[in-house]
This record gives C-alpha cells, structure tokens and sequence, in this order.
C-alpha cells in the first residue's frame, strides 16, 4: 500500500516537474566539425574592412561563434579526436577565427600547431602564423589606451610630445604597410587593412583626447578626424568616423557657449556658426544614409544638437 | 503772318520739347545719391531734460522712495511745460514703467504695469510691449493653457459630428452611417487620449514657476494639489506609453525592448499589473532565447561523424588550403550520399561555385539546401542563413523587395488606408477591425482614383534601390551587375536624381554617348539648381567648382564656371539689402537722421532720378551699394550701381535706425515682423560700435538679410487670422461621392514652445 502510494507520489511529481523547454531544430547543438568549418571557410574571404563580418543563423558574429562551435567540439568530442585526423584543421580554423577576433597571438599559435602537422595546410599555416605574429607585435606599438595588457604588462602614460606620439604611431604604420603587402591576396588582406583604420582612428582619438592642453590643439583634433575620413571612405566604420567628427564639432559648439555665454562680449557669431554648421552638415549626410544603423543615431543626435543650439539667443544665432 | 510764324516756331519748339522729354523717360540723376551729413547742433537740454536725467539717475540705483520722489518731480515738470503751450514730451509713461521695475517682485510689477496701462496717453509701441509683460504672468498662462486644452478637445469633437451631418447635406442615405461613424471615432479617440494633454503639461511647468518662484503666496499654496494632480496624471500617461510600446514590442518579437519599457512602465506605476505581466512575458522568452542560443553553440554529445572519415578532411584541407573542393566534395558525397557529412559537402561545393564565378548556381544550390528539414539536416539553417542575408545575397534582397513593393501597391490600391489592416486603436483586434466596418464601402469605392493616383506618381522603390546599390557594392563585376546598373539609372531617372543616375550610367560601358551626355547636362543643371539655394558663398563656390570640373562638356558646367568667376569677382563681404519699398514705408530710415538719402530717388518721379526697387545694400565695412533705375526707367532692367563709403557716424545712425524701426514696427504689427539673422545684427553691431571697417570674409559673417516692406512681403492682401471662432467648410470626398458644408470649430494654435512638451 505505502509503495503504491510512495509510486503513485512519484508519478505525480515527475509530471508536476518543469518540463525542459524542448530546443528548436534551428538551434540544435552543431553535428560535425565539417558543419563549422564549411560555414566558416564561406566567410574567409570576405572584405570585413568594406563590409560588416558575416553573421551565423543565430545572428551572431560569424567567426566567434565558429570559433566556440570549435572549443566545444573539442571539449565534448576530446577521445574521439585523440587520433588527431583533425588537428591540422581544427587548429587552423580556430587560428583564421582568432584573427579576425584581433586575438592575434593566439591565431599565431593556432597557426603554428597547424603547422606542425604535414599536409597542404602547412604552408598556409606558416604564412598565416607569420603574419599574425607581425600584426601582434605591431599593435603593441603606438599609445593605446584601449589596448588589452599583455601578462604582467603595466598600462602606458599617454605621450607628452606629440611629434614622439606620431613618430610610435607611423612606425606601427610602417609595420602594418609592410605587412599589407606580404597579406595581399590571402585572407589576412583586409584583417591588416583594419588594424591600418584602427591605428588612424587611435591617433586620432590622441589628439581628441589632448585637445585642451595644446593652443591648436582643437585644430589638430578636427585634422586628424578628417584624416580619418578621408583615408578611410571605403571603410564599413566610414559613418562612424563621420559621426566622430560631427561629435566633435558638435562638442567644441557646447564648450564655446560655455567659455562664452552668447550674451557677453566674447561670443564671436561667425565662429559658432561655423561650429554648427560643420556639426550639422555631417550628422545630416549620415542621417540621408538609408539602411544604416548609423542613420538612427545620427538623425537622433542632429535632434538633440539642434535642441542645443536653442539655448543660444537668435540675435546670436539664427539656423539656416 | 510774322505772328503765325512766331506762333508756328513756338508750336514746333513745344513740340520739340515734348519729344525730348518722351524720349528719355527717366533722368538718370548726377548728383550724388545721398545727402551731405547734417551736422548735429549743440542742444541745450530743458527742464524736462533735466528731470529725466534725475529720474533716470534715481532709478539705476536702489532707493526706490528715492525714484518714486524724482518721479514725482518729472510729471511736475511735465504739468508745467504742457501748461506753458510745449507739446507733451510723452516721458512720463516711460518713466513710471522704469520706476515700476526697480521691484524684484515680478507680481507687483505686473500689477503696476496693469495700472500704468490705465493710461489712454501711452505710446501705443511701449503699451504693446508693457501688455505682453503683463500677459506674461504663469498663473495667467496656465490658465490660458487649459482654457485652450479643452477647446481643442472639444472643438475636435464637435467637428467630427459637424463634419458627418454637413457631408450628407445631399445626400441623407448615408447620414446614419456617418454620424455612427463619427460617434465611434470620437470614442476612440477620447479613449486614444492620454490622461493628461500638452496643453495641460505646458500649465503644470508653469504652475511649477509660480510656485517655486513664489513660495508663500496663498496662491501657491492652493496650486500644490492642482499640481499634484497633474503630475500623477503625467506619470499615468508615461506608464500608459510604456505598456503600449512594451505590448507592440512583444507583438514584433522585440523581447528586449519590451523588457526596458515594461521595467520603465514600472518605476512609474510599480506594481502595476499589466506591466509587471509584460515584463515576466519578456523576461522568460529572453531567457528561452537565451538557452537556444547557448544550445547553438555547443556541440551534440553524439559520435562525431568526420572524427576518422577520410574524405572529409580532405574537404576541409581542399576548403582551408585552397585545394579542388568541387572534386573533394563530390567524393564525399559519393562515399555516403545520405550520411551525416552529405550536406556539408553540398554547401562546400556551392560556394566553391560562387568563388569560381556561377553566382546563380551557388544561390540555388544553397537555396535547394536552405530547403531540407531543419530537424535533419543541420546544413540548411546556415544556408538559410545566407539565402536570406540582404548583405550576403543582395541579389534576392532586391528582388524581395520588388516583389514586396508591387504587393504594396496592390494592397494600396485594394485597400486604402486598410492595406495595413485595420488601425491601431489601442483596443482588441477584433474590435478595431469590427471599427473600419463603415469605412469598407468607401474605401473600395476609391480604388479606381487610388488606380489613377499609383499609375500618375507612383511610390519610390526605395528598397529595391537599396539593395541594388548595395549589390554592385559588393559585387561590381558580378553575374547581375549590368542588370542592376541598368534598373539604377532607370530608377533615378525617373525620381529625377541625375547626379546618381549620371555617375550609375558612366559604369556602363555600352551606354550610349548621347544618353550619357544628355545624364550629364541635366545632372549638372540639377546640381547648379542646388548650388543657388545654398546660402553659404564658401560651400556655393565649392558646389560650383565641382559641377564645372565633373560637367565640363555640359552648358550647365560653363554656366557654373562663368558663375564661379563671376561670383568669385563681385563677391562682398555683406549683402544687407533695404528695398525701395521699406525706404519709403519708413521715411525715417531714408531721411536725414538715417541714410540721408536724396528725397527725389524716392519721390515717385522718375525724371529726376529714382532708386531702383532693390534699393540700398549695405556690402560691408562703411560702403552702400545704391541701386537707381537705369535710363530705360524700367523696373526690370539692371539697375545703375553707385557705390559710396559713409561715414562711421552716418552707418551706425543707419543701422540703429533700422533696428529702432523694425522693433517697433513688429511690435505695432507683428505681420511687420522682420526675422531674425545672427548674421546681420552682428554686423550691426560691429558698424554701431565704428568697428565695421575692418572686413570680416568669414563665409558665416556673411547676411543676405532683405528690409522689404509689408506691400512686398504680403503683396497687396494681407491675410489677417479670423477672429471668429466658426469656419464654414466646403468639403467632397471621390471615394464615398460626398459633397457638403459645415461649420467647424477653430481650435487654438499651439505655443511656440509647445514642441518642448511633446
């Protein structure tokens, strides 16, 4: 009798347990190492300095998550894979997601055990894990705030003389020149393409950053913007790079109405006139672009620049 | 005879004179344009002067018993002058207004003000300017705000019922139809209405003002429960919002957002119910997604199939060292053509195609594969995934979007303004459908004009354009290049984009080279079109430079570069322009104490010299450009220019005078209102303080502002807002062949500073 009620107690709960949310067919587990890396080799040689880096059917970035897709195959399937059929290949594969993840010296690394092995692979392995150990050591150059620490590494002062900042920063250049020639025509073409832009945008943002210390350094700043701008117009980030320089203009309006009220004296017309002219005009030419991201901010923020600009009296400014 | 002779030669010199005198329609003036500065003479103030400048004095400082006496001193004086015969010196409502502001209370100074308007002798500009002052009063405003939140209310639905009787004045069959109709709209929208309304946000902040300004006050304190109440009101309606967006974002499978506006809809309203049911619904189907997302990522605890096969890493070596993947995947499907590496092998092979250059091919592979079942072949969901990528596979992005934009159109066509389904109500879908019953009849009574309308100007293919530039982005060379280059130019010639069609058509190696340079001419005619509205010289000039060096074949490129040079040429560094007509309507400014213009260019006679109806331009430093008639006497032919430099005195006597005019003008008449432009008073201030002769070239220091008089601005009718609260409208409508006139009511006009509030 107690069984019976013990069995029938049992049955109760396990139907009053939770049932698992049962998993879609669209986000099974992945079956095959071939799955991951036929997906992955589709997107090798795309221009991801163009354009914007694939995306997998969960919309995800498509080499991290090939990447992850390859660590849990070889964290589950780890007995099956110890006769090493695979190793070149998974080794690879992870290396040419590395890569363009910027985890250059991991791809280095990944490279270099691919290589190991004999085979095809070999050769492009060895090339591949030359050039990310080049990309590695170049990104090193240069001040970086942003830049991951190295083991042990202590975070850089940022440069006192400009003209020393510049030479750190042409010499990365120079590396990463070198090194777009070696990558010409292999998959790595547009990864140094990107670290070339990442590297332009990183001076720039120096010299945004030190604005208020130097007499020009306003000057300088909106220079090395446009720079930006102007050497990089085929890249994906060219509406970001537009919608930095507006940022900037835009923020040199609001600190010259507040080191000159538009009521006093010192408040020159022409001269925030020229501010926001400048702000407006490119947060405009981003917000004209259909079908970018870019054109929500930018049409939010003209919005809000323009709700700024009310605060000046219109005998002291007056929109076009 | 000798007296016929002498009457005969005079007639003959009469005659000659007349023709003389008909020959040259217009003297062309030698003089010079304007008068010789008057010299101020040395004036010696009178009492009044004197009692003014005591007043004044009292009153820039602190002692206001001090002021009120020296005011009391002032109109003694005045009493005496007006007693002696002296004209009134109209001081005295100036100086009690300056005696009434020494106070810091706002309140007081607008009773004051109030008591001094009693005053029938105040000059009608400063009684304008003292009665916005009083007018500007938060109680007062706030009121007035509310006052006008429910007469638009009202008003909107007085007229829905208005307009539903009026319209089936001719016809009665439809009457109960519209005015049910009617009824049920103003329904919904009292029930679409937020809890609290602008105009009722707009008198909270000014409520707020008043008590934060006037703490003590008896009325404040009776505002605190007024504004209270509003204030839950708002935070009613910001709660309201957020469910409606967090309902609309769950509708649309934005579980994310839905999540933020329910968490928002929270903090206003917490423990509301409906939003706390939102964002437990967001919450939990994030975190399915979630789990699916993270199943995504792992790998099945299955055998792995490729582990030990043989022909699949020679597939993956094929792929990853740019080996014969079409040879390596054709051998492992034909090792195990229904095994678990099949479809990987096909989804290798079809993008071996598409490098080898068979777009198409590639595309229907992946098609075919983004077809199988998902549950078994796992393949499919990752060729899904590029299928239906707009950036991977431009190709099918645009011709979707053909697809969805001619079934667009025929759902416009069908089903009007219902093509979206039935508006969104805020209520039960059912119901809202149940809503758009009566609207049913009409609309499909309005299909063959909504037939007329999409054949005459039918909507941009936005989209497809789109996805069109996007593919020869990527893909210049590619399979449908030629194609979508050709739909391009087609497409923005038809939306009259030249400059795009122009550059789309000189990729086209076939293009014809008459259709190309006719692109051109019309590309550089649009752009040259552009150039003129811009109103900064520097960006103009680089407009104009670019159209002659990107057009130079064109007639639109010479005319830009003559442009160029020519604008390059006679640029200066102002054009501030006083018509004739302003000159005129205001003597002042013309006259001697201003620019001192001769009174015979503007005396109407022509045969003296007269100024041309673009009058005088001040181009900057102390130089006026003066433009007269030319000899024709023709209003339309170019004007004779005069440039002449005045004085430091005479141009800052100018241009106080304008802006003296102009304020009061405006406030006599705010028609006359003469907009504002940084530009100009700036340079107005520079000449009023003589500093104008320096040159500013800065492009942004640059007015093109235009004086004109009221005639020009309004012509010969200028149209005054009705005062009546009633409009009778005439209105027809194709779709339901209504026909009809009704009274409707005028609602308020919202506040300048209205959009602050939305």
């Amino acid at each position: 009798m107690r069984a019976r009620a013990v069995l029938v107690a049992a049955v109760f709960a396990l139907g009053c347990a939770a049932k698992p949310h049962p998993v879609p067919p669209q986000y099974q587990p992945v079956a095959s190492v071939l799955e991951v890396v036929a997906t992955l080799r589709r997107h090798l040689p795309d221009d991801t300095y163009r354009f914007q880096p694939g995306l997998d059917f969960t919309g995800r970035n498509i080499y991290r998550a090939s990447l992850i897709r390859l660590e849990s195959i070889e964290s589950v399937h780890a007995d099956s894979l110890r006769a090493g059929n695979l190793d070149d290949v998974l080794a690879y594969s992870k290396g040419r997601a590395l890569e363009r993840l910027r985890a250059y010296d991991l791809a280095a690394e990944s490279h270099r055990a691919a290589a190991e092995r004999d085979g095809p692979l070999r050769e492009e392995a060895r090339k591949a894990a030359s050039l990310n150990e080049g990309l590695a050591e170049a990104i090193q150059l240069g001040y970086d705030p942003d830049r991951p620490l190295r083991n042990g590494a202590q975070p850089a002062p940022a440069p006192v003389d400009a003209n020393a900042a510049i030479a750190e920063y042409d010499r990365r250049l120079a590396l990463l020149d070198a090194l777009g020639d070696e990558a010409n025509g292999t998959f790595l073409d547009p990864v140094v393409k990107e670290e070339v832009e990442r590297t332009d945008v990183t001076r720039a943002q120096y010299f945004v950053a030190r604005r208020n210390l130097d007499p020009d350094g306003n000057v300088r700043a909106l220079a090395e913007l446009q720079r930006v701008m102007t050497r990089h117009r085929e890249s994906k980030n060219a509406n970001r790079h537009m919608l930095a320089l507006a940022d900037l203009y835009a923020a040199m309006a609001e600190e010259y109405v507040m080191a000159r009220p538009p009521e006093s004296l010192l408040f020159d017309p022409p001269a925030f006139q020229e501010l926001v002219d400048a702000a407006s005009q490119l947060y405009e030419a981003v917000a004209n672009q259909d079908g970018t991201p870019e054109k929500l901010e930018a049409a939010r923020r003209l919005e809000a620049f323009l709700a700024f600009t009310l605060r000046v009296d219109r005998d002291r400014f007056s929109p076009q | 005879m000798i007296a016929s002779r002498l009457n005969s030669a005079l007639a003959l010199a009469a005659f000659a004179a007349i023709a003389v005198a008909c020959g040259t329609p217009a003297g062309v003036s030698k003089e010079a344009p304007l008068a010789p500065l008057e010299g101020r003479v040395a004036y010696l103030p009178d009492d009044t002067d004197h009692a003014a400048r005591a007043l004044a004095e009292a009153a820039l400082g602190t002692d206001d018993t001090a002021a009120r006496a020296q005011l009391a001193a002032f109109e003694t004086t005045e009493r005496l002058r007006t007693a002696t015969g002296d004209p009134p010196s109209g001081l005295v409502a100036y100086g009690r207004n300056l005696v009434d502001s020494m106070t810091n209370d706002p309140i007081v100074y607008r009773r004051a003000t109030t008591i001094l308007l009693e005053d029938d002798q105040i000059d009608p500009a400063l009684r304008k300017q003292l009665e916005m002052e009083v007018a500007d009063d938060p109680l007062l405003l706030a009121d007035k705000r509310i006052w006008e939140g429910r007469r638009t209310r009202i008003a909107r639905d007085v007229n829905a019922l208005s307009e539903a009787l009026g319209r089936s004045l001719l016809n009665f069959i439809f009457l109960p139809i519209r005015v049910a109709q009617a009824v049920i709209n103003v329904a919904v929208a009292e029930h679409l209405d937020d809890p609290i309304s602008v105009q009722q946000r707009q008198a909270l902040a000014h409520w707020k003002q008043y008590v934060e300004s006037h703490p003590e006050t008896p009325e404040a304190h009776e505002l605190i429960a007024r504004i209270d109440d509003l204030q839950q009101r708002w935070f009613d309606t910001k709660r309201r919002r957020s469910v409606r967006a967090a309902e609309q974002a769950l509708d649309h499978d934005q579980n994310a957002l839905a999540l933020l506006l329910a968490d928002r809809a929270l903090r206003y309203a917490p423990g509301d119910k409906t939003a706390t049911r939102l964002r437990d619904e967001a919450a939990a189907r994030l975190a399915r997604q979630q789990a699916d997302l993270e199943q995504s990522l792992a790998s099945t605890s299955g055998p792995l199939p490729d582990a030990n096969n043989f022909e699949a890493h020679q597939l993956m070596v094929a792929l990853l060292a740019a080996g014969d993947v079409p040879a390596m995947s054709d051998a492992l499907l034909a090792a195990d053509p229904t095994g678990p590496l099949a479809d990987g092998a096909r989804f290798s092979h079809a993008n071996a195609l598409g490098e080898a250059g068979q777009e198409s091919a590639m595309w229907d592979a992946l098609a075919e594969l983004a077809g199988d079942d998902r549950a078994t072949h796992p393949m499919a969901r990752h060729a899904s995934a590029l299928v239906e990528s707009p950036m991977q596979n431009p190709w099918e992005a645009f011709e979707a979007a053909e697809g969805g934009d001619t079934r667009k159109a025929a759902g416009f066509i069908a089903l009007g303004p219902l093509a979206g389904g039935a508006r969104d109500r805020d209520l039960p879908r059912s119901v809202e459908w149940l809503l758009e019953a009566p609207t049913l009849m009409p609309v499909l009574g309005g299909i063959p004009w909504r037939l007329v309308q999409s054949a005459v100007a039918p909507p941009e293919a936005k989209a497809p354009a789109r996805a069109a530039a996007r593919y020869l982005n990527r893909y210049p060379n590619g399979e449908h290049a030629a194609v979508m280059r050709a739909w391009l130019v087609e497409h923005d010639s038809r939306e009259e984009h030249w400059v795009r069609a122009h550059a789309t058509a000189s990729e086209i190696p076939t293009m014809p080279s008459d259709e190309l340079a006719e692109l051109a001419e019309k590309a550089a005619s649009q752009s040259l079109e552009q150039a003129g509205k811009q109103k900064r010289r520097d960006i103009r000039l680089a407009i104009l430079q670019s159209i002659a060096e990107r057009y130079p074949g064109t007639e639109s490129g010479r005319r830009a570069s003559d442009a160029l040079h020519a604008e390059i040429a006679e640029a200066t560094e102002q054009q501030i322009r006083i018509s004739r007509g302003y000159l005129i309507e205001n003597p002042v400014v013309a006259g001697a104490s201003g620019l001192g213009l001769r009174p015979a260019l503007i005396d109407g006679d022509k045969h003296n010299g007269e100024l041309h109806p673009l009058g005088v331009t001040l181009i900057g430093g102390r130089v006026l450009e003066i433009a007269t008639l030319p000899a024709s006497g023709d209003e339309d032919d170019e004007p004779e220019l005069v440039r002449q430099t005045v004085s430091v005195e005479r141009l800052s006597r100018t241009v106080s005078l304008l802006e003296e005019t102009s304020s009061r003008n405006a406030l006599l008449d705010p028609l006359a209102e003469q907009g504002s432009d940084a530009r100009r008073d700036f340079f107005f201030e520079r000449a009023r303080l003589g500093v104008a002769d320096s040159p500013d070239i800065r492009p942004t220091a640059e007015s093109t502002y235009a004086f004109v008089a009221m005639r020009e601005k309004y012509n010969m009718v200028r149209s005054r807002e009705s005062i009546l609260p009633v409009e009778i409208v005439i209105s027809g409508s194709l779709p339901d062949f209504g026909l009809g006139a009704f009274p409707r009511l005028r609602t308020p006009r919202e506040t300048p500073d209205a959009v602050l509030f939305k």
